[in-house]
C-alpha cells in the first residue's frame, strides 16, 4: 500500500473500485443485508393491512402493485439471491472450504483465500441474482 | 459465549431463514402472481395453521 492510499483513510479502504471483486462483494453483501432488513419490516407492515378487511387490502395493493412497485420487488429479489449465495460462499470460506492450504507468506503476499474459487463464487452470486431478477420481472409483468 | 458458538447460531439461523423463505416463495408459485395477492388467498394462508406457524 502506498503513502497516498494511507492518506485516504476509511474512504480508501471502502473504495469499491479498488482491491478487486472481493471489495465489491463486501459492499454488496452489506447493502443487500440492510436492504433486506428494511424490506422485511416494510413487508410485515404491508401484510398487516389484511386486518383492514378486503377494501383496505385492495387499497394498499393499488399502492404497491404498480410498475415502480414491481421494479422495487425485482431489486429485492436480486438482493435476496445475492445475499444468500454470497452468504453461503462466506460460510464455506469461514469453514476453510476453498481457501487453499496454509503456506509461508512470500512476496507479493497474495492472500491464499482470495483465489479463483471464491472469485467464481462472487461472480456466480451476481449472475444468479440477475437471472432471478429477470425471472421475477417476467412473472410480475407477464400478468 | 464462544465466538464459534455465536457463528454456529448465526449460520444456523441464516440457513433456516433461507429454507423458510424458499417455502414461502414456492407457496406463492403454486398459483398466479395476481391470484396469490387476492384477499381470500392471503386470508386462506393465515387460516392454514402449519403455514401460518411457519410464517410466524
Amino acid at each position: 500500500m502506498t503513502q497516498d492510499e494511507h492518506k485516504e483513510g476509511i474512504k480508501g479502504m471502502a473504495n469499491p473500485s479498488r482491491y478487486g471483486i472481493e471489495r465489491v462483494a463486501y459492499w454488496l453483501m452489506r447493502l443487500s443485508g440492510l436492504g433486506l432488513l428494511a424490506y422485511f419490516v416494510a413487508h410485515i407492515y404491508e401484510t398487516s393491512n389484511i386486518l383492514r378487511g378486503q377494501v383496505g387490502w385492495d387499497e394498499f395493493l393499488e399502492l404497491t402493485q404498480t410498475t415502480e412497485g414491481h421494479l422495487f420487488l425485482a431489486i429485492v429479489i436480486a438482493m435476496c439471491v445475492f445475499h444468500t449465495v454470497n452468504g453461503i460462499r462466506v460460510m464455506l470460506g469461514h469453514g476453510g472450504v476453498g481457501v487453499g492450504k496454509p503456506a509461508r507468506p512470500d512476496y507479493p503476499y497474495d492472500p491464499a483465500s482470495q483465489n479463483y474459487r471464491h472469485k467464481i463464487g462472487i461472480y456466480s452470486a451476481i449472475v444468479l441474482a440477475a437471472i432471478a431478477m429477470m425471472y421475477g420481472l417476467a412473472v410480475m409483468f407477464g400478468e | 459465549m464462544r465466538e464459534s458458538t455465536i457463528m454456529k447460531i448465526h449460520y444456523g439461523t441464516a440457513l433456516a431463514a433461507v429454507a423458510l423463505v424458499a417455502v414461502h416463495i414456492l407457496m406463492r408459485l403454486t398459483m398466479g402472481f395476481a391470484e396469490s395477492l387476492e384477499y381470500e388467498t392471503v386470508l386462506a394462508n393465515y387460516k392454514f395453521i402449519p403455514y401460518a406457524v411457519m410464517l410466524s
